[in-house]
C-alpha cells in the first residue's frame, strides 16, 4: 500500500538532493561538536582513525539501506520488514526499535538542555527548556518533510559554514606536534573510539530507510550517489573537527566537553575578532533542533506505516509529549547519561536499528518483494 | 509538585485543543493509536509530577544492554 497517497497523508516528495541534505543534517547534527572530545578522551591522538573506521562501517550500512530501497522498488523499512519477516516478525523487530527511537529523541533534547543549563539559562528549570525545544521540533515535524528539507538545507549551510570558519580562524593556534604519537597505546583505544563513533552517529544511519520513500521516484537513480557523497562530507567534517581539536587543545582535548566550542573560545584575531564561540553555540542548537525534528518525524511516520493510519500528523503532539516526559524524568544525574550515551548506546542501536536491517538484507537475497 | 502538575495539565490541554478538529475527522484506528500513546504519557507524567523512583526507559535499556556493552568496553580498554 502506498502510504503517501492516502487521504490526509497528502503526497509529499522531496528531490534526491534534498533527501541527501536531510541525511547530512541527521548524521552530522550535533556530532561535529560532541564527538571530538569524547573520542579524544578514549583514543587520544588516534581519534581521527576511529572516525575513519566507523565511517567505513557507516558507508556499508548506507549501501545496505540503498540495496533494500532498490530491492523493494522504493519502499521504507516498515514495509520491507513486513515482506521479509512477516507481520509478527515485524512486530518483534519494531517494538524495540520504536522504544529505542523514543529514548534517542529524549536523549537528544537532554543533551541540548544540559548545554543551555550550563552556559546560558542556569536558573531555568530543565523541563521548561526541554518543553520549548519539543514545541519547535513538533511544529517543524508537523509541517512535513518538504518544508523541513527546504528549511534545514539553509540551516545546514549555516552550521557547516560556522564550523569551518572556526576551524580556519583557529589555524594560528595549531600545534601539529600534538598529533604525535598517533597510537601510543596500541589499537584497542582506537577501536574503543570507533565503537563510540559507530554508535553515534553512524549506526543511526539505518533510520533513514524510514524516509527514503519520500524521494521522488524519477530521481531515485541519483539518490545513492548523493547520499554517499553526503556521508563523505560528514566523515571529512568529523575528521577535520577532531584533527583541529587535537592540534589546538592537545592533551586537554579529552577533558573538555563541546570541544569545537572550547576551540572557538580561544580565537582572538588582533583583539578585534573574539567571543566567536557564540556561532558554535548557534550551530550546536540548530544541529540538535534539526535532528530532534527529524527523529520526531521518523517516529510518527513509523507508527503511521506500522498501523496503517490515515493521518500521521495527529501523532506528532502525543509523541512529542512522551519525548518531553522521558527527557524530564530520565537521567536526574548527567553522569549516568553520558556513561549510557557513550558506553551502552552503540550496543543498543546496533542491536535495535542495525539488527532488523541486516535480517531484512539476508532474507531479501532469497526472496522477491511482492509487487 | 503542584507547579509540575499545572505545567503538564497546560501542555495536555493545549495538545487536545490543537488536535480537536483533526480528531473529529480521524479514522477509528488513528484515534485508537492516538489514545494508546497517552498511556505511556500518563505513566511518565505520574513520574514527572510525583518524582517516584519507578522504572523508566533508561533503566530498562541499561538492564537489557548494560552488561554486554560494559563487558565489551572493558575488553577494549584492555581489562
Amino acid at each position: 500500500m502506498n502510504r503517501m497517497n492516502n487521504r490526509n497523508n497528502s503526497l509529499e516528495t522531496v528531490s534526491s538532493l534534498q533527501m541527501a541534505s536531510l541525511f547530512l543534517t541527521f548524521v552530522t547534527g550535533s556530532a561535529i561538536i560532541f564527538i571530538p572530545g569524547q573520542l579524544a578522551a578514549v583514543a587520544a591522538n588516534g581519534a581521527w582513525i576511529s572516525v575513519l573506521l566507523s565511517y567505513a562501517a557507516g558507508a556499508m550500512l548506507l549501501a545496505a539501506i540503498l540495496y533494500l530501497y532498490r530491492w523493494s522498488s522504493g519502499e521504507g523499512l516498515v514495509l520491507i520488514l513486513r515482506h521479509t519477516v512477516g507481520k509478527w516478525g515485524m512486530y518483534a523487530l519494531l517494538i524495540p526499535l520504536t522504544a529505542v527511537l523514543f529514548w534517542q529523541l529524549a536523549a537528544i533534547v537532554i543533551e541540548i538542555s544540559s548545554f543551555f543549563k550550563s552556559t546560558m539559562l542556569k536558573d531555568t528549570p530543565s523541563p521548561v527548556i526541554q518543553g520549548l525545544f519539543f514545541l519547535i521540533a513538533a511544529l517543524s515535524a508537523r509541517s512535513g518533510i518538504e518544508v523541513m528539507s527546504r528549511m534545514f538545507t539553509l540551516l545546514l549551510i549555516f552550521m557547516f559554514f560556522f564550523a569551518m570558519m572556526v576551524m580556519v580562524l583557529a589555524v594560528p593556534l595549531f600545534h601539529p606536534e600534538y598529533l604525535l604519537p598517533v597510537m601510543p597505546d596500541g589499537i584497542k583505544p582506537i577501536l574503543h573510539g570507533a565503537y563510540i563513533s559507530y554508535g553515534f552517529p553512524y549506526a543511526e544511519i539505518v533510520l533513514f530507510s524510514l524516509l527514503l520513500p519520500y524521494t521522488r521516484r524519477k530521481e531515485a537513480g541519483k539518490l545513492g550517489a548523493y547520499m554517499q557523497l553526503a556521508l563523505l562530507v560528514n566523515g571529512t567534517a568529523l575528521c577535520l573537527s577532531i584533527v583541529c581539536t587535537l592540534m589546538v587543545l592537545g592533551p586537554l582535548s579529552g577533558h573538555l566537553n563541546y570541544s569545537l566550542f572550547q576551540l572557538a573560545r580561544l580565537i582572538s584575531i588582533q583583539d578585534i575578532l573574539e567571543r566567536v564561540e557564540s556561532v558554535i553555540g548557534f550551530s550546536l542548537i540548530i544541529g540538535v533542533y534539526m535532528k530532534a525534528a527529524i527523529v520526531l518525524f521518523m517516529i510518527c511516520h513509523l507508527l503511521s506505516e506500522w498501523f496503517e493510519l490515515d493521518n500521521w500528523r495527529l501523532l506528532v503532539c502525543p509523541v512529542a509529549l512522551i519525548g518531553l516526559l522521558l527527557s524530564a524524568t530520565m537521567y536526574p544525574n548527567l553522569v549516568t547519561y553520558f556513561s549510557d550515551g557513550y558506553t551502552i548506546w552503540p550496543a543498543i542501536d546496533h542491536i535495535s536499528y542495525v539488527g532488523p536491517l541486516l535480517i531484512a538484507c539476508v532474507i531479501s537475497w532469497f526472496k522477491r518483494m511482492p509487487t | 509538585m503542584i507547579v509540575k502538575a499545572m505545567f503538564l495539565l497546560i501542555i495536555v490541554v493545549f495538545i487536545l485543543v490543537c488536535d480537536r478538529s483533526s480528531l473529529r475527522q480521524a479514522e477509528r484506528r488513528t484515534l485508537l493509536v492516538y489514545s494508546l500513546l497517552f498511556l505511556p504519557a500518563a505513566y511518565l507524567g505520574l513520574l514527572f509530577v510525583t518524582e517516584l523512583p519507578w522504572p523508566n526507559l533508561d533503566e530498562l535499556l541499561r538492564y537489557l544492554f548494560g552488561g554486554l556493552a560494559n563487558q565489551f568496553v572493558t575488553f577494549l580498554k584492555g581489562g
